[in-house]
């Protein structure tokens, strides 16, 4: 049976943040296989009249009129996180927003309207472990809180269970122990004056990984270190977290990310199913500024060989990994991590490990990391996991031939996910640097053209694959249209096809073929048989806005996009002047 | 020598038989069998009257039994007959007590005398011997035959007790004859002559695995010790705790004679009982044996092993295991032997039912090499088997004679050796429960004393895992890895063509070939660490688990292989391996899979596939959606509620609508509608539910038009339609007898696949010939064969929707449209050319522009489903 095109929009601002990524991969990762769903990403800017210029909006605000594609092309569901209306200061132009989308089945982030489908953290489980860890764990009793803008739900909420769980431990809740920020790495400021007001803090949560960032950087230049001085958690459990130094403690998804959630139910909706609100749990992944462990690995535990309890252990460890979302021609990673714990295991229950086991275990060892093991978890989760593992079984089994084995395959496991590690930061450098020589080369060129008088927009679509899209399209309107701030940007009927990009070869299309209407720039899409989603971006030059890219929604797309498309509106500038002189 | 079997249905249909064998009792012997499984005793005794009133001088020899042997299958609730009358041999019949009248068993010494006195006679070939469950001294009685008449072979058991559904007929097996019936005699016939002969053989599929060890203490048929270890716990520990709710599987674990490694001796364990509880001291049966023991503690509850026989301390036993391979090959030298045997007029077969309880598929196969020959007996509970020289008893046993005086052979069905993989089903319980067990030992505190059992399951587990001759792993293996270890890629190598080979090259070149294949698959596995097994001769699978390789790796590693089998020497034949790699197969039929995917292969002529084995299952909101799907299709069959819409088309010169496309909406019990798209598919997939909503529409559209003169109608039909004669001959009829055929439009879409022009042709053409018109619809859509397309006689043309659509923005469609009203120019206007999806005024303007001669689409009509006309 064919099934049904189902078309699904997401319109999030800032894409580059952690926070937003992890949405967007989220979405993405629970379009299911084989179900010809695809996805939509509609990426904006952030916009604040209270901490931005005006330039500053304005321009923001020209990058969000992107949204608008969402009801101009064919979609068949939404997904808005509230986050990414911020500029909406009342609930009725949020209404106004959405309804402009008509009918079609809508899922909210974060939001506090109870008459949309809404997906929101439990925030309470979170905030309540780890206040509950300070106080009663490390007997702490001063512990304050770095807040968020007082129009955001998620910051409100946060705020008034953070109050709550103080209360509930009989600390009186005092104003001083409370500084907003709003939300970015901006936090600077108000953490200087939260450290100021509190000389005596003892703990301090930040209402998302960002803001813990600033605290980060005025606790150093104090001389005070997170973990040591005073105990530091966030929110979010983003990437960002675990590159902090020293690893940031988090509250975050048990497991369920927050955009998978939403996505899941999404589909439900689309498919004319009952769905309903939903909270998505939320627990403390533990790291160095709050050491924390939700789980005790027990001798029993151990010595049973339990496989409920090997999973448990994998999946507090690579906590970003999502069995359900794998690929099912990849390796499963859950899996062979099980086959692995258990041979070890049992080797050091039984006392008896053949050679010929010693070695298929290190060689599923190496195959577990050469696949990506570690982009599920951090170094710091990683160690802190397998150490417990390992300090456990010796505990058990001090000495002798087996016990030996063992360690040396902790010891391969480690330097494993080290070399991981330092492999893909040595290939980002190396994409970064052949990114920035086929930049070089295309500025070049221009230049060469612009002193010869031979520019022309074709090259510079014939090098778009330069810029390291493998799958893309580039829509351009007949004429550029100028955003005026205040007024609606209106998008053309009309869009031509310029070029396309299929594996990393570029078709230009001859004239009579380019003309398409924009109203089916999703529905007709020619990408969508062979990816999961695509990202439109706006290609624009000031003010003028000259057309849009699409790309294939993969890799570090949500870093670069932007950048690509801001390159591409230069070049295309630069190709217009020289037409024109 | 001449056999004739029959089931037994009545006494007049008994008597018939009788009358039409017309057996010539004067001057030849006859011996008649009766094996029942629905009588009770007496009613068996009056049936053997019965047959002794119609046939006085026959020998009427009857058993009871649980199930009955014919035509080389298992029957229950029957109860079969079988005549035998000779040439020149004799037979005769002897029924003997067991039990003295005091109540003690016969010794065995003493019934050896008196067959031997009674009935055995210098010329005697074969012993059919029938005795009762209660005779417990039964081995060594037999035993005791081979010294009283040396060279007699004898065949036969303990009655079976019938067992029926309906009612309790006996609770203990009887034998019986004309002239009274038993629990406790023994029945014996002779075969004597001098033409004479016999063979006898049996076939077990046990192998004896254990060490030996040596009955120390037994008292009767209970074994009291092992090399002086209590021997009941020595069972239970081997044999595990569970066995107590699976007895089953203690029957696959039996025990042997050391000297004899492939009768099994079924041993059944009872707890908790003492030595009174099972040999009842004040019956006169056990008194002999507990005079010679004082010892015997009567009273105390110990754990007993009891045999089904007596038997005797110093007897050296071992440990033994019934596997699949060994079945095969023991009956398949069992098979050739018979089939081999010159004199084959008449065959006995006597199976154990142990043997058909835990080896049921087993059973049935081994059973069924013999279906087209005269083979007639029963399910015994124990069988006495004669080979090479001596006569056994034995449980588990597939025991089979052949007797005659002339030269004769049956027919036998050899066949069935190549497909034993019915015994696999079998095996897979097996293994499981080894595995089991072996799992039970590892978590055993007490490792040490294990590991001689462990052992022994792990030999059992090489038996079942590993092909012939080889320690390959073989199929069975394959799939104990796919559903324990997620071995779930697996890619299957085959070559065909060997039969054209083997016309060309001589064997011995073709063996060599055959040999670097498969060394070369099995190395190359090796270094890549996968698992290889071999199937069969020419078929070998390799896998791997998907949470070590990931699919991509693992098909380049299949393709590198399959280049390097391609590429072969001189010296080899040159050979084209199919590779398929199954992705996904736990939880699936595997072969079922592999046969699917084959079939793709061929049709696409590709040597290498990989295969999704899950991506078939449905997901449940599909399968779901589709069942409910055929819901809407019944109900709207059974409640009239399959409704023609009718949509009108324009006529571009006269501006008006004179002819209507009919479509077909199916409404549920709410009144929802459904379109041709929900439901054509799953229509389609249950064929005859398409069938029947294409009848019922055609005929409303018929009964709908069927008065207009000025007004036509179209009706779509797909090749199943054209293909499906009722609906034709219906279509035929109603153009005959209406009064204006041109009135009817047949579109056939454009599109679909035909597989057979001819037969379109042949529509097409009586419909012309009756007056009715036929339209091509969808033209565009599919890569037309324009050749095809013009072959056909069509009268109209319907350009299909989606170039339409776009022909105001897309010059590619204007061009489509052009092109089209250009050629109908060139065919002189025979053809009229239809356009649907007209959707707005721009769009009929370009169609008027290039003379389209009908319009279809919301711009002038919707589909309705009731229409002024």
């Amino acid at each position: 049976m064919n099934q049904k095109e189902i078309i699904i929009g997401l319109i999030i601002n800032d894409i580059s943040d952690d926070y937003s990524k992890d949405i967007v991969n989220g979405v993405l990762h629970a379009i299911p296989q084989n179900k010809n769903i695809h996805l939509v990403t509609m990426p904006g800017k952030s916009v604040s009249f209270e901490y931005q210029s005006r330039e500053i909006y304005e321009y923001h605000f020209l990058r969000n009129a992107i949204y608008d594609l969402g009801y101009i092309g064919r979609i068949d569901g939404l997904i808005v996180p509230m986050g990414s209306l911020d500029w909406m200061t009342e609930k009725k132009q949020v209404i106004e927003f959405l309804d402009q989308f008509g009918k079609i089945p809508k899922v909210l982030i974060a939001s506090d309207y109870p008459e949309y489908i809404t997906v929101n953290y439990d925030n309470e489980s979170g905030i309540r472990e780890a206040v509950n860890c300070l106080i009663n764990v490390n007997g702490m009793r001063k512990i304050c809180m770095l807040g968020g803008k007082d129009d955001n739900m998620d910051a409100r909420e946060r705020k008034r269970i953070y109050i709550k769980c103080l209360e509930e431990n009989g600390i009186a809740f005092e104003e001083r122990f409370y500084e907003k920020t709003d939300m970015s790495g901006h936090s600077e400021e108000a953490a200087q004056r939260l450290l100021d007001h509190n000389p005596d803090v003892e703990a301090i949560f930040c209402v998302n990984d960002l803001t813990a960032a600033g605290l980060y950087k005025v606790m150093e230049k104090r001389g005070l270190h997170p973990g040591d001085d005073i105990k530091v958690f966030g929110f979010d459990n983003t990437l960002l977290a675990a590159q902090m130094n020293p690893p940031l403690t988090s509250i975050g998804a048990e497991s369920m990310a927050l955009g998978k959630k939403a996505m899941e139910l999404l589909i439900d909706a689309v498919n004319r199913r009952e769905v309903q609100s939903a909270l998505v749990p939320t627990r403390l992944h533990g790291r160095y500024s709050l050491s924390y462990e939700m789980y005790e690995y027990s001798v029993k535990e151990l010595i049973e060989v339990n496989e409920a309890f090997i999973y448990r252990m994998f999946h507090d460890c690579f906590y970003r990994y999502d069995d359900r979302n794998q690929n099912s021609e990849d390796i499963k990673l859950d899996r062979l991590f099980f086959e692995i714990i258990l041979r070890m295991l049992r080797a050091s229950r039984d006392r008896y490990m053949t050679m010929e086991d010693f070695q298929e275990v290190n060689r599923m060892v190496d195959v577990f990391f050469e696949n990506g093991a570690m982009e599920y978890t951090d170094v710091e989760r990683f160690l802190i996991c397998i150490g417990r593992l390992q300090g456990r079984l010796n505990h058990i089994h001090k000495a002798g031939y087996v016990a030996g084995l063992i360690n040396r395959m902790f010891l391969r496991m480690k330097d494993n996910a080290l070399k991981a590690i330092a492999e893909c930061g040595i290939r980002q450098e190396y994409e970064t640097i052949r990114q920035r020589k086929n930049l070089e080369e295309i500025y070049f060129r221009q230049m060469q053209g612009m002193v010869s008088g031979r520019v022309d927009r074709k090259d510079v679509f014939r090098n778009i694959h330069k810029f390291g899209i493998e799958n893309g399209m580039i829509y351009l309107f007949e004429e550029p249209v100028r955003y005026e701030y205040g007024f609606k940007f209106r998008y053309p009927d009309h869009v031509n096809l310029k070029c396309t990009i299929k594996s990393g070869e570029v078709y230009l299309l001859p004239k009579e073929r380019q003309r398409r209407t924009i109203r089916d720039i999703f529905s007709e899409n020619e990408m969508f048989p062979r990816c999961k989603g695509i990202v439109v971006l706006p290609i624009f030059y000031g003010k003028e806005v000259y057309g849009l890219l699409i790309c294939e929604h993969i890799g570090n797309i949500c870093d670069r996009g932007e950048f690509v498309a801001g390159q591409l509106s230069a070049a295309l500038k630069i190709a217009e002047k020289e037409e024109n002189s | 020598m001449f056999t004739w079997n029959f089931q037994y249905i009545s006494k007049s249909h008994l008597e018939d038989i009788f009358k039409q064998l017309m057996l010539n009792e004067s001057e030849r012997d006859i011996l008649i069998r009766v094996h029942t499984a629905i009588h009770q005793p007496q009613e068996a005794v009056e049936l053997a009257e019965f047959i002794k009133e119609m046939v006085p001088q026959a020998h009427i020899f009857g058993t009871s039994t649980s199930a009955v042997i014919g035509k080389g299958k298992l029957l229950r609730n029957q109860c079969v007959i079988s005549v035998t009358q000779m040439q020149e041999g004799r037979v005769r019949m002897l029924r003997l007590p067991t039990f003295e009248e005091s109540g003690e068993p016969v010794l065995p010494e003493v019934l050896c005398r008196k067959i031997r006195e009674g009935i055995l006679e210098e010329d005697t070939k074969l012993l059919l011997t029938f005795l009762t469950r209660k005779y417990l001294d039964v081995a060594s009685f037999v035993e005791q035959c081979n010294d009283y008449f040396p060279g007699v072979q004898m065949i036969g058991g303990l009655a079976g007790a019938p067992e029926n559904n309906a009612r309790v007929l006996s609770e203990q097996g009887f034998v019986f004859d004309e002239n009274g019936w038993s629990y406790e005699d023994m029945l014996l016939a002779s075969i004597s002559g001098k033409r004479v002969e016999s063979f006898t053989s049996y076939a077990t599929g046990t192998e004896a695995i254990g060490r030996e060890v040596q009955v120390t203490d037994s008292f009767g048929s209970c074994i009291l010790s092992i090399d002086g270890k209590d021997a009941a716990e020595q069972y239970q520990q081997e044999i595990g705790e569970e066995f107590k709710d699976r007895v089953e599987y203690a029957s696959v674990f039996p025990y042997v004679y050391a000297d004899v490694p492939d009768v099994p001796i079924i041993m059944s364990c009872s707890n908790e009982r003492c030595m009174n509880d099972v040999f009842p001291s004040e019956s006169p049966l056990y008194r002999r044996a507990y005079e010679q023991r004082p010892d015997i503690e009567r009273y105390r509850k110990r754990n007993m092993l009891n045999a089904s026989h007596n038997v005797r301390v110093g007897r050296k036993l071992r440990r033994a295991f019934i596997y699949d391979r060994k079945m095969v090959a023991d009956n398949r030298a069992m098979f050739q032997q018979v089939e081999n045997f010159e004199k084959a007029e008449t065959i006995f077969g006597y199976s154990c039912i142990i043997r058909a309880m835990i080896y049921s598929n087993c059973v049935k196969w081994e059973l069924s090499a013999y279906e087209n020959s005269n083979i007639c007996g029963c399910l015994t509970e124990g069988e006495i088997v004669y080979a090479n020289g001596r006569n056994l008893f034995a449980n588990c046993a597939f025991a089979v004679s052949a007797v005659g005086e002339e030269k004769a052979s049956q027919q036998y069905n050899p066949y069935v050796f190549m497909h034993a993989e019915a015994l696999e089903k079998d095996n897979e319980k097996l293994l499981e429960y080894l595995l089991e067990t072996e799992s039970r030992f590892e978590h055993s505190a007490d490792s040490d004393c294990m590991d001689d059992q462990m052992e022994f399951v792990r030999e059992c587990e090489k038996k079942l895992l590993y092909s012939d001759n080889s320690d390959v792993p073989n199929a069975a293996a394959m799939n104990m890895d796919i559903r324990l270890k997620g071995y779930d890629r697996i890619c299957m190598i085959n070559v065909y063509d060997i039969a054209s080979m083997r016309t060309v090259f001589t064997e011995q070149l073709i063996q060599l070939t055959y040999q670097n294949y498969l060394s070369k698959c099995a190395s190359y596995a090796q270094e890549k660490h996968y698992r290889f097994y071999h199937l069969d001769r020419w078929r070998v699978a390799i896998g791997a688990p998907s949470y070590l390789v990931s699919l991509s790796s693992f098909a380049q590693d299949m393709e590198t292989l399959q280049r390097e089998l391609f590429d072969t020497h001189d010296e080899y034949i040159a050979i084209v391996p199919m590779f398929c790699i199954l992705d996904n197969c736990k939880n699936v039929d595997i072969l079922a899979v592999y046969s699917a995917a084959r079939v793709e292969m061929l049709q696409k002529n590709v040597q290498f596939y990989v295969r999704n084995a899950a991506e078939e299952q449905l997901d449940e909101d599909s399968i779901r959606w589709k069942y409910h799907i055929v819901n809407v299709i019944n109900y709207a069959i059974s409640h009239d509620k399959v409704i023609p819409y009718f949509q009108g088309i324009y006529d571009n010169r006269e501006k008006r609508i004179h002819h209507y496309e009919s479509l077909m909406r199916l409404e549920d019990e709410e009144g929802n509608l459904y379109y041709p798209d929900s439901f054509l598919d799953v229509a389609r997939s249950f064929g005859l539910l398409y069938d029947r909503i294409s009848m019922l529409m055609v005929k409303k559209v018929f009964e709908r038009f069927k008065e207009q003169k000025d007004n036509s109608v179209s009706i779509n039909l797909g090749f199943r339609d054209i293909s499906n004669r009722e609906l034709t001959e219906y279509i035929y009829g109603f153009l005959l007898n209406t009064e204006h055929p041109e009135n009817f439009v047949f579109e056939i879409l454009e599109n679909e696949d035909i597989p057979s022009y001819d037969e379109l042709l042949t529509f097409v053409d009586r419909i012309h010939k009756l007056g009715g018109k036929v339209s091509i619809d969808d033209f565009g859509s599919g890569f037309s064969n324009l050749q095809h397309v013009i072959g056909i006689p069509f009268d109209y043309l319907k350009i299909d929707g989606s170039i339409v659509k776009k022909c105001c923005e897309n010059k590619q469609s204007e061009d489509l449209i052009a092109l089209i009203s250009v050629w109908k120019n060139l065919s002189a206007g025979n053809v009229k050319i239809i356009a649907e999806y007209v959707e707005n005024v721009q769009i009929h303007e370009k169609l008027m522009k290039y003379d389209i001669d009908f319009s279809q689409g919301y711009l002038f009509s919707r589909p309705r489903r009731e229409i002024e006309i």
